[in-house]
């Protein structure tokens, strides 16, 4: 499946339903958003699913839409696809509104996943085709392709409830990509699936990447985003806690190091704390905390500068996962004080 | 629209692939075949019913085996004049009755059909002005016959003997042996050799039906013949008395073509009865696979897949589309159906029943029966539809379901007294009612209802569809997405006024 290339200084893709992508110039460079939300607050009753949520997925990218159950993550996909309408703020697709242009340009799985048990994977995956504007025969032509794929050509006209979950649920992506949609939204895309499929499933989303569509999906494990994303946004309790690259997001976290010296590492410059270990033979094992936004670096510098002997230097990286943790937990112990 | 009509597709071609629809489609056909074909095929006795019978005094019998006889030819009477009216034929020369339309013939038109050579006289003045694809004509099957006590049994034991060894015959165990074949004994007479004025008294055992026309007719002739005899011994010729009797005083009843007005009128009653029941088995039909759809497509998570697709407005009106093309395919099968049902009925139902149905063969007649077909879908339809959308489980529907039906089926019980006064307080209140005014209209359309009253009830029933579709739109949107428990009475009014959608 090959999309056309973006032009240098112009989008204007078309999709198999014949709908295209607004032409919108790229400015200096800086990459154009496929999807904005503006201080998105939504309200059910006294519950405030999602708070002045604010973010940019940039086109082209591959975006985490991060956050624990009742983040208020699907809340905010179902607004993207005007399922739902915000109380306050704006939300802009390629441009314009969520409504029935921008849905023809939008691949959705949901979370909770559900398919007509009693039809054929490829006449349901090219009866989606077709509701999405889609000729009967390129339809059937797109579905047996995608099917093909993700690897259930051999099932192509078998039905759905003689699929396991797992086919199942590769049937159902194949209806979100069935119209080349320019932007994915994915909510929890990857649960239910074995790591095989899983590993599918990614590579799926990087070609589609690669082709130019904006992929945001949502998830719980944080590997997939940690492996996946150039970008996230992570929320909580409608609001949002962090939003920018997985680098920035591990800065956000105090790096921690593994000594092990003669002397005490605890005056050297970045160091936020030092604890040390019992010694073995004169070498002291430490455990290091650097200041947030400390690098390693001039530690070792510094290290070398001041005669302090090392023996062992191990930095270790905070995951996206301790960095969920860090912010979910902290947003949710300051709530609780 | 066009993807509201791809969902109307898929509904439609998913549901007839279903075992479920072509065994509702067939079944109501094949019970309405089965209950004619199979009494028929079940009734082996071609050759009608037996009465044991034992004239002890050797006075009666003759009589009796000749008014039996009389009302054989009646019969056949009847029957040729069915047929003559079919094939609307008129013998220049016929010498008896049989050629005038009348459903009753007296004894003294049977003496002279027999008289005149019977049946066989009758086909040949007959058969020259038959149509060259006439159908032979059938003689019908003598009903009753007399056949003697069985030689094992005397008809003179005494009562409590015959009470004692009649009954196995009259529950048809061993079946009497005619010289045409095997009968059903009906009932065993013996009449005693003192019978007469003074000894009136006769015996009859019956399988437990009572056949008062046997009854009547052996009264009658016994009667007869003990005045004939009382009068002989008075001194007056019997004959000369019958030859009075079945004179010119004798009536010469004329009756309507069949089809005319009367039989027109009976069968009217029970035409549009018919048309509101099919109507409204098709509806229901219809509406619980709407039901039924729906909520497999909540409990399943289909919904928020194709909410991503198409709008809640496309996806209702498609269901709608998709699931009326299936009540449209039913009805249009029942219809057919019955259409073709009435070309092979025999002639002297079709005779009755084609002129019955000539009102409901006009145009306007069609139009408004696909008119309250279409008002009546939407207007029950809805219902279930938004049903459907609040609840995740039949379950949870049948909260709603059970007064709903209750409500629906008034119609369908009412209908039949209503249409014994077309015009009575009760149809016309009903036909307001715009939940059942196509059933009850459709009832009366045949019967002289005002233009106004049609006009301003449709005006009325389709302001009511308009004003449904808008509200159950508001609750479809607001309400596919929810999950738990229904919404209660509260939110939903507040949907009705808009307040909440989103």
């Amino acid at each position: 499946m090959c999309w056309p290339a973006p032009a240098p200084d112009r989008l204007a893709l078309q999709n198999p339903t014949g709908a295209s992508w607004p032409a919108r110039p790229i400015r200096g460079g800086r990459p154009l958003s496929a999807l904005t939300l503006d201080r998105v607050t939504k309200r059910f009753t006294d519950f405030t699913a999602v708070d002045a949520l604010s973010f940019d997925v940039p086109e082209g990218s591959i975006f985490g839409f991060l956050g624990p159950n009742g983040a208020g993550k699907t809340t905010s996909l179902r607004m993207v696809l005007d399922l739902l309408r915000p109380d306050s703020g704006s939300i802009t697709i390629a441009g314009q509104p969520p409504g029935r242009a921008a849905l023809s340009e939008i691949g959705y799985l949901p979370e909770e996943r559900g398919l007509y048990r009693r039809m054929t994977a490829l006449d349901l995956v090219s009866y989606f085709g077709t509701l999405k504007g889609m000729r009967r025969a390129a339809a059937r032509a797109e579905a047996a392709m995608l099917l093909e794929r993700v690897g259930l050509g051999a099932a192509l006209h078998r039905r759905i409830e003689m699929m396991s979950k797992g086919m199942a649920q590769k049937v159902q992506l194949a209806t979100a990509l069935i119209n080349r949609p320019r932007l994915l939204l994915l909510d929890e895309p990857f649960s239910g699936l074995d790591p095989m499929n899983q590993h599918v499933l990614e590579e799926i989303i990087q070609e589609r990447a690669r082709d130019g569509v904006t992929v945001l999906f949502s998830t719980h494990v944080m590997q997939h985003a940690e492996r996946l994303c150039q970008q996230l946004v992570l929320i909580a309790r409608g609001r949002k806690l962090f939003d920018g690259t997985p680098e920035q997001a591990r800065r956000a976290l105090p790096r921690r190091l593994q000594l092990v010296s003669r002397g005490d590492p605890s005056g050297l410059p970045g160091v936020a704390s030092a604890t040390s270990g019992p010694p073995v033979d004169g070498w002291i094992p430490w455990q290091v905390t650097l200041a947030v936004g400390a690098d390693p670096q001039p530690l070792l510098e510094a290290c070398f500068a001041r005669g302090l002997v090392l023996r062992d230097f191990d930095q270790h990286e905070p995951s996206l996962h301790e960095v969920f943790m860090h912010l979910v937990g902290h947003d949710l112990s300051r709530e609780a004080a | 629209m066009r993807r509201a009509l791809l969902i109307a597709q898929r509904e439609y071609r998913q549901h007839i692939r279903t075992r479920g629809f072509w065994i509702g489609l067939l079944l109501i056909p094949v019970i309405m075949v089965a209950s004619t074909v199979v009494p028929m095929l079940l009734d082996t006795d071609k050759g009608g019913d037996a009465v044991l019978m034992a004239d002890l005094s050797g006075r009666f019998q003759p009589a009796i085996e000749r008014a039996i006889e009389f009302e054989y030819q009646k019969l056949i009477l009847r029957y040729l004049s069915v047929y003559t009216q079919e094939y609307d034929v008129h013998p220049p020369a016929a010498p008896v009755d049989w050629a005038r339309h009348s459903l009753w013939y007296s004894d003294a038109e049977a003496e002279r059909f027999v008289a005149a050579g019977g049946i066989d006289a009758a086909l040949a003045v007959l058969q020259p002005e038959l149509p060259a694809n006439a159908a032979p004509f059938k003689i019908p099957h003598r009903g009753l016959r007399l056949v003697p006590f069985p030689d094992t049994m005397s008809p003179a034991l005494a009562k409590p003997d015959l009470d004692a060894v009649l009954p196995p015959y009259l529950k048809g165990e061993p079946s009497i042996v005619a010289e045409d074949g095997p009968h059903r004994v009906i009932a065993a007479i013996v009449l005693p050799d003192t019978l007469g004025p003074e000894h009136p008294g006769w015996e009859m055992w019956t399988n437990g039906a009572v056949n008062a026309g046997i009854i009547q007719l052996v009264t009658d002739t016994i009667r007869q013949q003990i005045r004939d005899e009382a009068l002989a011994t008075a001194g007056f010729d019997p004959a000369a008395l019958a030859r009075i009797e079945a004179g010119d005083a004798a009536p010469h009843v004329n009756s309507p073509r069949l089809g005319g007005t009367v039989s027109t009128n009976a069968i009217r009653e029970l035409i549009p009865v018919g048309c509101a029941w099919m109507l409204w088995m098709t509806i229901m039909m219809v509406s619980n696979v709407l039901l039924h759809g729906l909520i497999e497509e909540r409990s399943n998570k289909l919904i928020e897949s194709l909410l991503a697709t198409v709008s809640a407005h496309e996806l209702m009106s498609g269901k709608l589309i998709g699931v009326a093309g299936i009540g449209f395919t039913i009805a249009v099968t029942w219809t057919v159906f019955a259409i073709v049902s009435v070309s092979f009925a025999p002639p002297d139902f079709a005779l009755v029943l084609r002129p019955a149905l000539d009102p409901y063969a006009s145009f306007a007649t069609v139009f408004g029966l696909v008119f309250y077909f279409v008002t009546g879908y939407l207007a029950i339809a809805t219902l279930f539809l938004v049903i459907g959308s609040m609840c995740d489980s039949m379950h949870d529907a049948q909260a709603y379901m059970t007064p709903l039906i209750v409500i629906l089926l008034a119609p369908l019980v009412m209908i039949r007294p209503a249409m014994a006064d077309p015009h009575g307080l009760l149809p016309v209140i009903m036909s307001w009612i715009p939940i059942y005014t196509p059933f009850v209209m459709l009832g009366r359309l045949g019967t002289g209802v005002s233009t106004f009253e049609v006009v301003s009830s449709s005006v009325l029933l389709v302001g009511f569809v308009t004003g449904e579709l808008v509200i159950a739109g508001r609750i479809f949107r607001a309400s596919l997405l929810r999950t738990g428990q229904p919404p209660r009475i509260s939110a939903l009014l507040k949907l009705c006024f808009g307040k909440g959608l989103k």
